[in-house]
């Protein structure tokens, strides 16, 4: 890995993540109504409503708009909710902090749990255990994050066993063991989602390497089963696996904008479910954009954990 | 055609394939004719009969309306099942052409288009569909229209890299070398060739397809009431969750079901249309 | 032979199950190999040479229908043994040597780590430091600074370095009994022979016995001791090496020596045997003998009364119903080149061709193009009728300029066809230059029915031709190249690997051109049918005067159908010659070591010798001297590193590319002598 490869990644990164800003600020200028409309409603006259666009600026030609708004951004202003008229930017940030313990707790859960049944499942290829592991998957992979997260409500959450809480967020900083029991069951959605789709992925890089010469030839040398497993086929497993648990990412992202709302925990998905059934325009550049950065900073930490451990690369 | 044929019965040796290839066979054809086969009105309500659990008169219980889930589920299999088929024909449509040219082409073209497809697919795809719904407006037919355009830059990559991959095989440079026209090299010769893959991937998609329109409705941004669609079912049933569990369950259950149907019939066709694993 | 053989196959049969029913892979096999024994084991692909060693080392990868009789490792049936048990012994009684070094190392571990492991497996080197065991055995293995070796990953080191450690894994805990499976297939052959040398060293240092399974009886007759002729899962023939080939028994093996070219072919006008080889049934009803359908002496009435089985013969072993009749085999034909003339039709002047494209970052950050110099300023004639033949290892850069030649990458330099300057390959010159590529699997759209594939040249170069007559113009070029007519509405995936090279010769001469570049186009094809689609290229030129220009990596198989030879290396013609003289000195000393490391069981010749050694240069820079300097055994100095290598003119059609004067190069000790047939 050469440096010429970290910067020709983070030229990529910027590129995308102002391609992504395009992207989301066209989106707004396409609606059909116009921040000063949304304001002022329906019935403002037309008087009232040129001095708004005035005012903000809506006159001026759409990249003269964008290029305003994006310096903005990047000074980390992102305007003011038309739904609370408060500033969207700390807003969005403290909503980022909790939607992202939910995050690393199921990403934490899911690496423990998947890749040892993904092993597990190749190992015993065509056995009853990869039968039952593959099953298993199968109906997770099937299983949207709302079926299964209502689901979750209904039997672990209903008010005659009220085992969780329904809905809410407790801070960590206030109530440790409160906080935990409020994102149990969001947490426990996301990871047998994710589960299923990683172990499944883990099962069949699995399966190929097994076939492999070099892992024949590791298991004709002699060296005993468990060496061939985890040193030989695993570690050349998990170069491609580390990519795809990095798209999963976005996997994620979706899924946590659908468990915050099914549980109602306020984190930037339900801000942004919020500001789009509002048509709150800050607030909805500010969330797509944030998820979309983040998604991609977790790709570009893959590609460079794939440059450092694939030996191979020469960039 | 013979070739067909040949797929189909190697697909029905395979567990997974013969599987997928009935349970997809069997909710398609209750899909479409799902309507004719409803054994009640599913609008119509039955106050006497709220929350009824499975019973002979209601198969599959009632919701809060005492409405029959059973012909409701059967009446929204259409706008479930058949319109996410159709959001993943559309996004596969898209992808494939934008693959084959961009693969094709190669070159400048090549790495600024894939460049833009990589910026797209860089937002996540539930968030991509939110945005575009955001757009054009909260309705059935638009969410599927944005799960098109979010499914498009994933087969684009596909349809991509099997077109370079096949590019470099040498009856492509045969045909090139006898100076055949660009038209004759992407449909005659490398199409034929990329079918399979595109079919694998696509028929994978629909699961996926299905599973977010679900979603994009049980979030309010699909389909409206009073629709039977499968995920606004499940949204409407959530007020009253605690008092019935099978206004949840039953579509709950039928989503999964066809996600399960479509993603066997997918592996298995992957299977079997790998040619490496023929003979 | 000693009386307790290492390894002691008895009658061992194996049966896969496929969903179209059982396929016998392996039938009846017996073989015996003693301490200290190489026994080589050859036969054409799909004979299950390679299952008959995964047979052996329990590692069976299809699913078993039948499997019965036993495989003694020194007097231990494996067949019965635990896993555990046959663990214990992988590695450290029995090793394997796989065809594909490559594919055989762990890309995440060290080449040491490979190493010490298997050491600290197999628990010996307890006490000793066993890095310096390691370094030991690489320096063994002649694998130059071992200590930096074992620090390297595999892809940081050549084909023959990787094979080297493979080898070293293979020996280091000194087992009784080494399996090769085609060790040397994927290497050049002057790589190859050195690995061989290295392979024959070993095994006499430690008197281990080996198993040498190959395609090429050559690389066979070099090491093995005994040989055993497998042929569609039963062993037909086993006899003492020189035996075999000067005095082959069963009807296959004696076709497939006959089909086999030998250096001395120019000398002795001998020509090849043409079979198509279709392979035995291995469904269905077992065959009293499997090659009945392909032999010359052939009688139901003897050969299919019941099963023919190994029989001791004369000193060896054979499976032949009748060892001694006398029939009359169909002869070779002799040795014949079409005649060549001296009218021009192709003449390249200065190709140079670079490949690899920078990318817009790349360029942002001023950072020099990354290009390989594939091919550079090479000069070619050909003339009418004429055959040339390219000769040079994978990666010389032969296909690039193969590639130039028919439009399909850029190049600078200039073409001439028939003495008109080409400014642009346009319709008539790609008609007039056909390609027929290595591979006929990926060269036939496998979507496209024969005629599709035939009817597409007709269409573009034979406007004279109407649609509703190409259909007649299609049955005449399939019966030019031996194909029956019916096949044109086949697939190209249910033809056999020969007749799928035929219906690409077919599809090139098509278009009537004038000249054929053959690009290794009998690489992947078995002796037999290499020799029948080199018979067919021959009498297409003798009807049409198409000239060829034929790219090979194998000297033997060029004197069957080459008049002149140009070998090149690292993108550069070192030398262009007559093959009439091929073995006349003075030859460039890189053709010198082709023409060493060539080996063919051939009892009229004499080879010295020659080994290369050290690496290639690399391609991303220019170089100021020879190309081969760094692996020349004749090198001079640092004139040849630094100095332009000058072009002797040697005699009218030969000319050479060296620092070394042509006479000089004349004197030295022949690398190639014929020597009378002494019987």
């Amino acid at each position: 890995m050469t440096i010429y490869y970290v910067v020709k990644r983070l030229i990529y990164l910027i590129f995308t993540a102002l391609l992504v800003s395009l992207i989301v600020f066209s989106v707004t200028q396409l609606l059909p109504a116009n921040a000063a409309t949304m304001i002022l409603g329906e019935y403002a006259t037309d008087e009232a409503l040129a001095a708004l666009n005035n005012k903000l600026g809506l006159n001026d030609p759409a990249p003269v708009q964008y290029l305003r708004w994006l310096s903005n951004v990047v000074q980390g202003d992102f305007g003011v909710s038309l739904r609370t008229s408060q500033p969207v930017g700390p807003t969005i940030m403290s909503a980022l902090g909790r939607s992202a313990i939910l995050a690393v707790f199921s990403l934490l859960l899911v690496c423990i749990i998947a890749i040892p049944l993904g092993v597990l499942a190749a190992s015993q290829r065509g056995k009853l255990t990869d039968l039952g592991v593959s099953l298993v998957s199968y109906i997770g992979i099937s299983l949207p994050e709302f079926v299964l997260a209502t689901l979750l409500l209904v039997w672990l959450a209903s008010p005659s066993i009220g085992l969780f809480p329904a809905s809410g967020y407790v801070p960590f900083s206030e109530d440790f063991w409160g906080a935990l029991h409020h994102i149990a069951l969001p947490v426990l959605t996301l990871t047998i989602v994710l589960t299923a789709h990683i172990s499944r992925m883990i099962r069949s890089e699995m399966v190929d390497t097994l076939e492999t010469d070099f892992v024949r030839a590791a298991r004709l040398r002699g060296l005993p089963k468990r060496r061939v497993l985890f040193h030989h086929a695993l570690r050349n497993s998990m170069l491609p696996a580390i990519t795809v648990i990095a798209l999963d990412v976005g996997y994620l992202i979706g899924g946590v904008i659908v468990v915050e709302e099914v549980f109602a925990f306020p984190g930037v998905g339900r801000q942004l479910i919020l500001a789009i059934q509002n048509r709150d325009l800050p607030m909805i550049q500010a969330g797509a954009l944030i998820m979309a950065c983040s998604y991609a900073v977790a790709n570009l930490l893959a590609d460079l954990a794939y440059g450092t451990l694939d030996k191979r690369i020469k960039y | 055609m013979q070739a067909t044929l040949n797929t189909l019965r190697a697909l029905m040796r395979s567990p997974q394939g013969a599987v997928g290839t009935v349970l997809v066979t069997l909710l398609l054809i209750i899909s479409i004719f799902g309507p004719v086969i409803a054994p009640q009105d599913p609008e119509g309500f039955n106050f006497g009969a709220r929350f009824s659990e499975p019973t002979s008169q209601f198969l599959f219980g009632t919701d809060w309306f005492g409405r029959d889930l059973l012909s409701r589920i059967l009446v929204g299999a259409r706008s479930t099942v058949l319109l996410a088929i159709l959001a993943t024909i559309i996004g596969t449509a898209i992808g494939a052409m934008i693959g084959i040219f961009s693969g094709f082409v190669g070159g400048w073209v090549d790495e600024l288009i894939m460049r833009a497809v990589d910026a797209i697919m860089a937002i996540p795809g539930l968030l991509l569909a939110l945005m575009i719904l955001t757009v054009l407006g909260s309705s059935s037919l638009n969410a599927v229209i944005a799960i098109g355009i979010a499914f498009a830059p994933g087969m684009s990559r596909i349809a991509r890299s099997t077109t370079l991959s096949v590019r470099e095989l040498d009856y492509v440079s045969a045909a090139r070398a006898r100076g055949e026209s660009s038209l004759w090299i992407i449909f005659a010769e490398i199409l034929p060739n990329m079918v399979a893959p595109v079919i694998v991937e696509a028929t994978i998609r629909v699961a996926f397809a299905i599973m977010t329109l679900a979603t994009l409705s049980f979030l309010g941004l699909g389909a409206q009431p009073p629709s039977s669609e499968w995920g606004l079912m499940i949204a409407e049933a959530r007020e009253h969750m605690f008092r019935s569990p099978w206004p949840i369950v039953v579509p709950g259950i039928a989503i999964a079901l066809i996600a399960i149907a479509f993603n066997l019939l997918g592996d298995g066709l992957r299977d079997v249309l790998n040619p490496q694993a023929q003979e | 032979m000693t009386s307790t053989p290492v390894l002691n196959i008895t009658d061992y049969s194996l049966t896969y199950s496929t969903p179209a029913g059982p396929i016998r892979i392996l039938e009846n096999i017996s073989l015996e190999i003693a301490k200290g024994e190489v026994l080589g084991l050859v036969g054409e692909s799909g004979s299950a040479k390679s299952s008959l060693a995964f047979a052996v080392m329990r590692d069976l990868p299809g699913r078993i229908e039948r499997e019965s009789g036993s495989i003694q490792l020194q007097g231990v049936d494996l067949t019965t043994l635990q896993e555990n048990e046959l663990t214990r012994r992988r590695g450290k009684k029995i090793a394997m040597v796989f065809q594909n070094a490559a594919t055989a190392l762990d890309p995440t571990q060290s080449l040491g780590a490979h190493l010490a492991e298997t050491l600290r497996t197999h628990r010996l080197n307890d006490s000793q430091d066993i890095m310096a065991r390691v370094h030991e055995l690489f320096e063994l293995v002649g694998l130059p600074d071992p200590v930096l070796m074992a620090q390297k990953y595999p892809h940081e080191v050549s084909g023959g370095e990787k094979q080297r450690v493979v080898l070293a894994m293979a020996i280091s805990c000194e087992p009784d009994l080494i399996l090769f499976d085609e060790p040397t297939s994927a290497l050049d052959a002057t790589t190859a022979v050195g690995m061989l040398d290295l392979f024959a060293e070993m095994q006499k240092k430690f008197g281990v016995a080996g198993l040498f399974i190959s395609h090429d009886l050559g690389v066979v007759s070099e090491i093995a001791d005994r040989v055993a002729v497998i042929y569609g899962g039963r062993i037909v023939e086993t006899a003492a090496v020189d035996d075999l080939f000067a005095n082959p028994k069963h009807p296959y093996t004696r076709s497939l020596l006959a089909s086999l070219p030998r250096p001395s072919d120019t000398r002795t006008k001998r020509g090849l045997r043409i079979d198509e080889g279709i392979p035995p049934t291995r469904r269905g009803a077992v065959p009293a003998c499997n090659f009945s359908h392909r032999c010359p002496k052939h009688d139901p009435a003897i050969c299919d009364n019941s099963r023919v089985s190994l029989m001791p013969h004369g000193s060896g072993q054979l499976a032949c119903a009748r060892p001694d009749a006398v029939v009359n085999e169909i002869q070779a034909s002799p040795l014949e080149t079409s005649q060549a003339t001296n009218d021009t039709v192709l003449e390249v002047e200065n190709l140079t061709v670079r490949l690899g494209r920078t990318s817009l970052i790349r360029q942002l950050l001023r950072q020099d193009p990354v290009q390989v110099h594939a091919v550079n300023n090479v000069n070619l004639t050909l003339h009418r009728g004429e055959t040339l033949s390219l000769v040079g290892e994978s990666g010389c850069g032969k296909s690039s300029l193969a590639r130039a030649l028919v439009g399909l990458g850029p190049f600078e330099g200039e073409l001439r066809l028939e003495g008109r300057v080409i400014e642009t390959l346009n319709a008539e010159y790609r008609a007039s230059v056909q390609i027929i590529f290595q591979n006929p699997d990926s060269s036939l759209n496998p979507r496209h029915r024969l005629a599709t594939i035939l009817s597409r040249a007709l269409k573009l170069y034979r406007p004279d031709i109407k649609a509703g007559q190409r259909e007649g113009e299609i049955v005449k070029l399939m019966e030019q190249v031996r194909l029956p007519a019916h096949y044109k509405d086949r697939y190209p995936h249910q033809l056999s690997g020969g007749e799928k090279q035929r219906v690409a010769i077919a599809r090139a001469i098509a278009a009537q051109p004038k000249v054929i570049i053959c690009d290794e186009i009998t690489s992947g094809l078995d002796a037999a049918v290499q020799a029948s689609i080199v018979a067919l290229l021959r009498q297409v030129q003798q009807e049409t005067g198409v000239a060829l220009l034929f790219i090979t990596h194998d000297l033997a198989i060029l004197r069957h159908i080459a008049h002149r030879t140009a070998v090149m290396y690292l993108g550069e013609i070192v030398e262009t010659r007559s093959v009439q003289d091929l073995d006349q000195r003075p030859y460039h000393p890189y053709t010198e070591a082709l023409l060493s490391s060539s080996s063919t069981p051939d009892s009229n010749t004499i080879t010295r010798r020659v080994r290369l050694t050290g690496d290639l240069p690399v391609r991303t820079t220019l170089l100021k001297g020879c190309g081969f300097e760094s692996r020349c055994p004749r090198r001079i100095g640092t004139i040849c590193h630094d100095k332009p290598v000058p072009l002797h003119q040697v005699a009218q059609a030969h000319t050479l590319k060296c620092h070394h004067d042509t006479a000089d190069l004349a004197k030295i000790e022949p690398v190639w002598q014929y020597a009378q047939p002494h019987d």
